[in-house]
């Protein structure tokens, strides 16, 4: 009795199995790292499940670490999701394990015209291996209560380094020991970064021209940090051990601070009564054009991994063709992510002007440079990490730079990168 | 079929067949999760190798890298060492402090172990949230006590010469409760005759700890010195936590280091030279710490 009840239940094991493959005749995989997006792109899954009834697309949230932890190690066996989101910091590792785009169902020529950065940031030999949705870069986050306190208005928006450096030191306030207690201008935590930004916008490049070593300890770059140097230890608008940027912005002890616009959800998420505006970065002849003005980084979307069974390659193509092709999913993602569109037909969308960040991003994004790769080992582990702490401990400013174009050249050593394109920045026209 | 089990139940009543039964799945786990990998890491310190293209064997190339040729590898050696002597060496003498005072108090005592026996079992991530905080220069918790004793802005974690000093308060902290149990249950393993001997012979407090307390605790303390030890050199955590190696490299160790080569560089043939250089180093300091203790264990 007990033998038949056993052959029973593995007998309906087997079947129920045979019966859910049957059901579904495709299981799609598709993992990110970045919860509200996945929450998105679920909402978009149930949809397209109702109208396909034989797919179905299992998800897979983790964090970012263990992301490219388990997306290596399952190349390495094989066994990966079919769809995978993708970073382009991670470019040069994993681009031989990506299948390109089919052509037929995502037009190159509409993406070429209508995707900012799109030749140089997305095409590797005439393929796209991972979908434009848009771009990031850096913003000045202001707090409107100390402004208005301070009996400041939009007017006063600076649009020059020294105005901005003027406006931070009239809004910092002190303790009697002449400790900052709110900071004019909260760099700590984001001077690495800004420094990029300044390199830029005089004249310098993040990579030598072969791409194989960093160019920082340049007059440029020299200058750059000469100017943030200026505003820690002379204007005295932030100190070294202040609170990180993020904090000191949450929790109004910076009037203004520097951030990338992901800055928005945070601020969202965990102040939500936090009052605060945005403005683009100033430069230090108080014009954009002809730029760059900044460092940018653009957001890329999925990926179909080479691995995956021929079937669910198909069915991955066909997802992401209907979910591409909507714009509401693109804008949405934007949203979320507090993006510029890649696609500038996007930038008009109602949604998109009336989101005080990203309308702002937007009109600042076209002087903006996309460098190419940037390694996190470069901003995160070292580079600009060290420019940052050797700043703040007050190294002189070249002895800074070369150690950390030592430490960052030797990131690119152990890390060599196949695509960089500063140099083909154009401005706004392209 | 009774007869069948009575002779199954009979196997294992003899003790050696009955701890090698007990003993297999705990081996099998050992193999599989660490045999295996350790066997497979040391083939793969002679080879280069990503993850994503086929491995290519270089011999002995990377350990010769890892040592001619990575000038950081040194600086993480040395920092591994200052972190070593610093966990270990304060965090016994701390440990070994707190034991004897919660051994004399007998009522209240489970309750102190409890309590500091909590951070051992807190997570690392979330009580690096409340350090950082604690540390923070400005508005931090330390720094402000400190400042009502006149003692100057101090930038923990901010700056290379305090860093370490730092990660090792944490790392003291965090592990100080497990030592103190070790340390109680040697306590109280020693007799109180010969306490209660000592003093009718007039020896007083420090007399008794030095000539009966710290000789009869030798085998509690050489076990603490070598599995600090070993812990210490194998630090992590704390440092991914706290300082990611910063600020300048001054708190990067080397498992850190052979992470970021292993996980940022996919350079997996030269971390795992560097883990086995890191093996054998553990190796010979606890051959040297057993033979220098060995013989004075009571």
């Amino acid at each position: 009795m007990k033998n038949k009840s056993i052959v029973f239940f593995v007998f309906l094991v087997v079947f129920l199995f045979s019966v859910s493959s049957l059901v579904f005749a495709v299981d799609l995989t598709l993992w990110d790292w970045h919860a509200p997006r996945m929450k998105l792109t679920e909402k978009y899954i149930l949809q397209y499940e109702k109208l396909n009834p034989d797919v179905k697309i299992d998800t897979q949230t983790m964090g970012w670490d263990d992301y490219w932890k388990k997306l290596m190690a399952g190349l390495a066996a094989r066994r990966v999701p079919d769809i995978a989101q993708f970073h382009n910091s991670k470019t040069t590792v994993f681009l031989n394990q990506l299948e390109p785009y089919p052509q037929d169902k995502f037009s190159v020529d509409y993406l070429k015209k209508n995707v900012i950065n799109f030749e140089s940031g997305y095409l590797f030999d005439d393929n796209f291996y991972f979908y434009p949705v848009g771009a990031m870069s850096s913003l000045i986050f202001y707090n409107q209560n100390i402004w208005q306190g301070a009996g400041l208005t939009e007017q006063d928006i600076p649009q020059t380094w020294e105005q901005l450096a003027r406006l931070a030191k009239k809004l910092t306030q002190y303790h009697d020991n002449g400790e900052v207690k709110v900071a004019g201008l909260a760099l700590n935590g984001a001077l690495g970064l800004l420094w990029t930004d300044l390199n830029y916008q005089k004249g310098g490049y993040l990579y030598n021209e072969e791409g194989n070593a960093t160019a920082w300890n340049t007059e440029a770059g020299l200058a750059a940090l000469n100017f943030l140097r200026k505003l820690v230890f002379e204007d005295k608008v932030t100190e070294p051990g202040f609170l990180n940027y993020t904090e000191a912005m949450g929790t109004e002890s910076a009037a203004m601070v520097y951030s990338w616009s992901w800055m928005r959800g945070f601020l969202d998420d965990n102040y939500p009564d936090l009052n605060y505006g945005v403005f683009p970065l100033p430069t230090f002849e108080g014009k954009m054009a002809p730029g760059p003005v900044a460092r940018n980084n653009h957001e890329t979307g999925f990926s179909v991994l080479k691995p995956a069974p021929a079937a669910n390659k198909k069915a991955a193509w066909e997802f992401l063709d209907w979910l591409y092709h909507d714009t509401d999913y693109l804008i949405e993602s934007c949203l979320i992510l507090a993006l510029a569109p890649a696609d500038k037909n996007l930038w008009m969308d109602p949604r998109i002007k009336s989101d005080k960040i990203i309308n702002t991003l937007v009109k600042a994004i076209p002087y903006t440079v996309l460098p190419g790769e940037f390694p996190a080992a470069l901003e995160i582990t070292g580079g600009l990490k060290t420019i940052e702490e050797l700043t703040f401990n007050g190294f002189p400013v070249d002895d800074t730079l070369q150690r950390a174009e030592q430490e960052a050249s030797s990131v690119l050593q152990n890390r060599p990168l196949k695509w960089y394109v500063e140099r083909e920045y154009q401005g706004p026209s392209k | 079929m009774a007869e069948k089990i009575k002779n199954r139940f009979k196997m294992l009543k003899s003790p050696t067949k009955f701890v090698i039964i007990g003993l297999i799945p705990a081996i099998l786990w050992y193999l599989i999760f660490s045999g295996i990998p350790i066997i497979y890491s040391f083939y793969l310190s002679f080879y280069k190798w990503d993850f994503l293209n086929s491995a290519r064997f270089v011999g002995l190339q990377n350990y010769v890298d890892v040592l001619t040729n990575d000038p950081l590898f040194y600086q993480a050696l040395g920092n591994t060492f200052n972190f070593t002597i610093g966990n270990v060496l304060f965090g016994g003498v701390l440990a070994f402090f707190f034991a004897l005072l919660i051994n004399r108090l007998r009522k209240s005592a489970p309750v102190f172990r409890t309590i500091f026996f909590l951070p051992v079992v807190s997570s690392m991530a979330a009580v690096a949230v409340l350090w950082r905080w604690l540390f923070q220069p400005k508005f931090g918790l330390i720094n402000n006590i400190l400042d009502l004793f006149g003692i100057g802005n101090i930038m923990w974690l901010q700056s290379p010469d305090t860093a370490m000093i730092s990660v090792i308060i944490v790392s003291i902290w965090k592990g100080l409760g497990f030592t103190i149990v070790i340390f109680l249950a040697g306590l109280q393993g020693i007799p109180d005759s010969l306490y209660e001997a000592a003093a009718i012979d007039g020896a007083n407090s420090w007399q008794k700890i030095r000539h009966i307390t710290v000789p009869l605790l030798r085998p509690t303390i050489v076990f603490i010195l070598i599995t600090g030890v070993i812990g210490s050199l194998q630090a992590f955590t704390q440092m991914y936590v706290l300082t990611k190696g910063g600020p300048i490299n001054s708190t990067l160790t080397i498992v850190y280091h052979l992470y970021i080569r292993a996980f940022e560089f996919f350079r997996m043939g030269s971390a795992s030279a560097m883990s086995f250089m890191l093996f054998f180093i553990i190796i010979i300091l606890t051959l040297i710490q057993l033979k220098l203790t060995n013989k004075k264990v009571y």
